[in-house]
């Protein structure tokens, strides 16, 4: 199987959803036309849909962000090329192909050098999963 | 009218309907190597590994790549339509940099149920069979194409039959010079 390769999740970075932060969900691709009257006309626009994933990390130091943020910065080319890493909902190592839809933000302090980091992806469909 | 099938027709006014449509251009010119994208209905695309997914049909493949298009115009005037493709590595733009004839098109709509599975080796669907085209239009032309950083835009147009000079042969001097003589 031939898998096309792309940067992975810095490995000193916390890939893990903290608590009850984790959102996911498919991005609605349906066209759709409104009669006056009666139900909605609609169908997929698509073949494969990717989903909106979004959580806060779990805490990282300072050094931790900066490696994320370049990851995304330089890695990434400012967020607009795939990656791969781990599930934020499995911890069986489950890899997904993925793509940061905005950059990682910090969201919250939490006590004395920890950050919690706010992580928005786009996940795609892939054989990984 | 171009004529849709009858069962396609019930599809698309049904209110439930799990069909994807997918619009196929091949772009030929006698200089350049044949351009076949593929879009999964207008300015659709979808990725599998990350890489958008292509289409294989008729020993050609497409390749997946969202662009917009207008089915042509059905009335006394000659048809017309807009194509804009998404050219950010701009592959496409450089692709009809210097031409000095307008490149053919043809458009073609298909079901993505007539395709099978994606192969991880070319990331692309192939049909089951021959794919069955719901709508098709060829001998287009692709005119008045430009560019800007993201996407590359143009008109499409078919041989328009008022543009032909009439009378075709005329006496000027130099074809019949006899019955200039003085």
């Amino acid at each position: 199987m031939a898998l096309p390769s792309f940067a992975f999740w810095p490995e000193s970075v916390p890939w893990e959803a903290d608590g009850s932060s984790y959102t996911e969900k498919p991005q609605g691709l349906k066209a759709t036309f409104q009669p006056e009257a009666g139900v909605p006309i609609e169908r997929p626009r698509v073949t494969l849909l990717a989903e909106e994933i979004s959580y806060t990390s779990r805490p990282m130091t300072s050094e931790q962000f900066d490696a994320l943020r370049d990851f995304w910065r330089i890695t990434l080319k400012q967020g607009s090329l795939n990656m791969l890493r781990y599930h934020p909902r499995y911890s069986d190592g489950t890899i997904i192909v993925a793509r940061f839809v905005e950059p990682p933000m910090i969201s919250s302090s939490r006590g004395f050098d920890l950050l919690g980091v706010g992580i928005r992806l786009l996940k795609m469909p892939s054989a990984y999963d | 009218m171009r004529p849709l099938p009858l069962d396609v027709r019930r599809d698309l006014t049904s209110p439930s309907n799990g069909e994807v449509y997918l619009i196929a251009c091949t772009i030929e010119h006698a200089d350049l190597t044949t351009l076949r994208v593929i879009s999964e209905g207008v300015n659709g695309v979808s990725h599998w590994n990350g890489l958008p997914v292509n289409y294989t049909f008729d020993g050609a493949t497409y390749l997946g790549c969202p662009f917009e298009i207008s089915l042509l115009t059905d009335n006394e005037s000659p048809p017309r339509a807009k194509f804009a493709i998404f050219d950010a590595d701009r592959a496409v733009g450089r692709y009809f940099i210097g031409l000095t004839q307008s490149p053919r098109l043809k458009i073609e709509i298909l079901r993505a149920s007539d395709f099978g599975a994606i192969d991880d080796t070319t990331n692309a669907r192939t049909a089951t069979g021959s794919p069955r085209r719901i709508y098709r239009a060829s001998n287009l032309r692709l005119t008045s194409i430009t560019g800007d950083p993201v996407s590359v835009s143009g008109e499409i147009k078919t041989y328009d039959p008022r543009s032909e000079p009439w009378p075709k042969q005329r006496a000027h001097q130099t074809l019949l010079p006899g019955i200039y003589r003085r």
